[in-house]
């Protein structure tokens, strides 16, 4: 095993939406795990900027890629980048999310297949440009980013709540294909987390959490990393809520 | 190199290949049944993987579905090469 227990010296890790929030400090845990790591994010170039900057800081390895992950052009270009770079996409975490909230009712086709595309699809079409090169590899770790909205209503997230259930489908069934090669599928079900994507979620939300606060990005991507380790490697298809108790 | 040897180097290969998943080499030949060789869709999809290294050419897994034996997977992949290479 070398430094920080990671075997695979060619491999690499993907996450995307990691410019901030889970995603940011998922790539700072799996760059401390010894990953060189592709900083997916598709705006905040700033904040992307910034989680390679600490990464080499802290004696990483990091390569921020931009584009729209929803795009399959941009899927296969950024799979380009890494690879080129750091070599086989090893450890794949889909953490690209968008809300647009409206009640059922009066949800535009738009906003419906907008959040489906980025949510949804763009973890499809990662996982099985990814899985290519797992195959091959006899290991892999894809971690699925859903959400608490996947077990839980919560009125005005159709479209949100479909495509994060939508990922644990796509987890459970993926895992069940790829099992026999080493790669191991999962999915995270944050609840509550302190980032830009529940800045508009009132305080007294917090209520209904038996642990009566919100979490941070840093423990949720404590359990995305350890998903991600050779560590995990019996667990597959499997859903791990990060969420202070709120779907217990 | 003519066609024909091309596709010939490109089965050698392959079954050097196929052999690498699991079955003993002189039991891969042209006829052989993928499922008594327990090639499964996983290892084709692998061998595409492979074949996109070795050839240096896109390989779609897609191509292989339906394939029968090793030699089914052979002339397939030799087609998509010569294609791909605008022969």
């Amino acid at each position: 095993m070398s430094a920080n227990g990671r075997r695979h010296a060619d491999g690499a890790a993907l996450v995307t939406g990691a410019s901030r929030g889970i995603g940011a400090a998922t790539a700072h845990a799996l760059a401390a795990a010894g990953w060189p790591v592709g900083v997916s994010y598709r705006e905040d170039e700033q904040g992307a900027a910034a989680v390679v900057a600490s990464i080499e800081e802290a004696g990483g390895r990091a390569i921020a890629v931009r584009g729209d992950i929803a795009d399959p052009e941009v899927v296969q270009a950024t799979f380009g980048e890494v690879e080129d770079t750091f070599g086989r996409v090893l450890v794949l975490v889909n953490n690209a999310g968008v809300r647009r909230d409206k009640l059922a009712a009066s949800l535009s086709d738009e906003d419906w297949d907008g959040v489906l595309d980025v949510n949804l699809s763009a973890a499809f079409r990662t996982t099985r440009r990814a899985l290519r090169g797992m195959i091959r590899a006899r290991f892999g770790r894809i971690v699925n980013v859903s959400s608490a909205i996947a077990l839980r209503a919560n009125p005005g997230q159709a479209n949100y709540a479909a495509a994060k259930a939508g990922l644990i489908g796509l987890t459970r069934t993926v895992a069940a294909e790829v099992a026999s090669r080493g790669i191991t599928v999962n999915a995270v079900v944050p609840g509550y987390i302190d980032t830009k994507l529940i800045e508009d979620v009132p305080a007294e939300s917090f209520r209904a959490v038996p642990a009566r606060r919100a979490g941070t990005p840093e423990e949720a991507a404590a359990c995305i990393g350890f998903l991600a380790s050779e560590e995990a490697s019996y667990i597959t298809g499997s859903t791990v809520a990060v969420d202070g108790g709120l779907t217990a | 190199m003519t066609e024909v040897a091309a596709g010939a180097g490109i089965e050698t290969k392959v079954f050097d290949m196929l052999a690498t998943l699991g079955p003993e080499r002189e039991d891969v030949t042209g006829e052989a049944l993928l499922e008594d060789l327990d090639i499964d869709s996983l290892d084709v999809v692998e061998m595409a993987q492979w074949a996109e290294e070795e050839f240096d050419v896109p390989v779609d897994p897609e191509k292989f579905v339906g394939s029968k034996t090793a030699g089914d997977l052979a002339s397939r992949l030799a087609a998509i090469v010569a294609e791909a290479r605008g022969g």
